[in-house]
């Protein structure tokens, strides 16, 4: 009996030793430093995807969502703005796949940036906001941003 | 109460299962012998690790081991071979287009780092099968030196323009869509889906975005998803990343389209999903035979404590 019983330890050690040579893949987690600030509802605000687009120097990620008038705008040839277009930029910095020697995904979360149209009389006004905590306008760079966030094109989805 | 040494049960019933396994030693079908005509060609510290670990069951020159020729473990052995070799087969690795060729070394990588090969049955009898973890290292080296990003060429940036000049949305009815050929559907409503994640492929230079439908998002925010409910479908879409010389990358010309759609009745042989690529504008269904889900199912195979999916969904 005693002996069965320290072939059986011996066995489940054994065992054990090639089950442990798994690296831990964080089964059934999520990627909770890039989760979106719950206090956002982002995926209730209805948006959908544009395009998305990668800064290798920064090491960071993004994608650009857009209300339907912002995606007509980035699928249309010509460059003209019109009003009532939402756009949100989500940034990320990257981290390495873990599942995949060869990917990068993304890491923690960066910021949401903001960009809407609106009539104002024959013109058309456009606003910036992002987001890293809380709201805030930002008007050393925001002219930048804007022109950085319509200059985009909607990807290719037949 | 001594009895005659052969009359003890233990001896009686060691004495029948040594029968039984004479017994099966009859039945030995043969091990068909191919040639070896394209041999994988990489380095040779690459390729003596990969013939030590790999090449008995992904070669056309197996080395059975004396007890691997004593059944079962003969039947098991050939059984592995048959199986391996469908998927990857080192002796006729030149065969491949340098592309796949490479895609498949990132597969073979991340199968080694992950321990899904050498399978694990085939470890335990043959020690020199098990890779340390400088032998993986080596491997390692020797891909990661054929990751190449540089600034996208004309050729790669007159794609993209050309699909965006010419796309129009398409509203095909439901009779005209796409279908593999094991008849997994082509769905043109991904694009309104919310995001599960994005990836950037060094290997292969794409960027994808993978979109979850309303159940798959409904998983994700009830963190509910090992496994994933019956009708979750990802919809993963790939295209060609357009780096500037600043590093500054957009997505190019459409590539492809992929699917899981998780139904665990009508997809129980294909571990609960339905697998499905849709490739180039055409939407081109993948795969020629009804097998093709298989090579879906091997390659993500380091993923099967996660329900076969490699993507860490983002809650948005
Ligand atoms: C004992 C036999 C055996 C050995 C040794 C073995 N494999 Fe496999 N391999 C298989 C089988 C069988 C499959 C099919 C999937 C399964 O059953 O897990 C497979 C599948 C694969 C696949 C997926 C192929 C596809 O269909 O796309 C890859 C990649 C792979 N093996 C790589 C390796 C590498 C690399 C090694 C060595 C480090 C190795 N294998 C050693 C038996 C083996």
């Amino acid at each position: 009996m005693r002996f069965k019983i320290q072939y059986s330890a011996l066995i489940l050690l054994l065992l054990i030793a090639i089950g442990c040579k798994q690296n831990n893949n964080h089964a059934g987690e999520l990627n909770e430093a890039a989760n979106l600030p719950v206090e956002l509802h982002f995926n209730q605000l209805g948006l959908k995807v544009i395009t998305s687009m990668i800064n290798k120097k920064e090491a960071t990620m993004s994608t650009l969502y857009g209300n339907e008038a912002a995606l007509k705008y980035t699928k249309s040839k010509e460059d003209s703005t019109t009003s009532g277009m939402v756009f949100a930029l989500v940034s990320w910095k990257q981290q390495d796949d873990e599942r995949w020697f060869g990917a990068k995904i993304p890491g923690p979360f960066q910021r949401v940036e903001m960009v809407t149209t609106k009539a104002n009389g024959n013109t058309i006004r456009t606003s910036y906001k992002t987001y890293t905590g809380k709201w805030q306008t930002n008007p050393l760079t925001e002219q930048a941003r804007i022109k950085y966030i319509l200059a985009q094109k909607a990807a290719i989805m037949p | 109460m001594n009895q005659p040494f052969y009359k003890r049960r233990t001896i009686q019933v060691l004495a029948i299962l040594l029968i039984c396994f004479g017994i099966l030693q009859a039945y030995k079908p043969e091990l068909k012998k191919e040639p070896v005509t394209a041999d994988f060609n990489g380095p040779e510290n690459v390729k003596a690790i990969l013939k030590a670990a790999c090449y008995d069951c992904h070669s056309n020159e197996p080395d059975l081991k004396w007890f691997d020729h004593l059944q079962p473990a003969y039947s098991i052995a050939l059984a592995d071979i048959k199986e391996g070799k469908a998927g990857l087969n080192f002796s006729e690795w030149g065969n491949m287009a340098a592309g796949d060729q490479k895609a498949k070394l990132f597969e073979i990588l991340n199968q080694m780092t992950t321990g899904t090969m050498p399978l694990k049955s085939y470890q335990l009898l043959h020690p020199s099968a098990n890779l340390k973890p400088a032998e993986i290292a080596i491997v390692k080296n020797y891909i990661a030196g054929m990751i190449k990003e540089h600034p996208a060429d004309t050729a790669l940036m007159n794609a993209a323009d050309k699909q965006f000049n010419n796309w129009n949305e398409q509203h095909l009815k439901a009779e005209e869509l796409p279908k593999t050929i094991s008849g997994v559907p082509y769905q043109p409503d991904y694009k309104n889906w919310q995001v599960v994640s994005t990836t950037d492929r060094i290997d292969n230079n794409t960027m994808r975005v993978i979109f979850g439908n309303p159940i798959a998002i409904k998983a994700i925010a009830e963190h509910q998803i090992n496994p994933w409910p019956e009708g979750t479908i990802f919809a993963k879409v790939a295209w060609d990343k357009l780096q500037d010389s600043d590093g500054n990358t957009k997505a190019g010309a459409f590539k492809q389209v992929e699917y899981m759609i998780k139904d665990s009745d009508k997809y129980k042989s294909t571990k609960g999903w339905g697998w499905a690529r849709f490739k180039t504008m055409k939407l081109l269904p993948y795969g020629k035979n009804i097998g093709y889900a298989t090579e879906c199912v091997n390659c993500h195979r380091p993923v099967s404590n996660n329900d076969f999916v490699f993507t860490l969904p983002v809650k948005h």
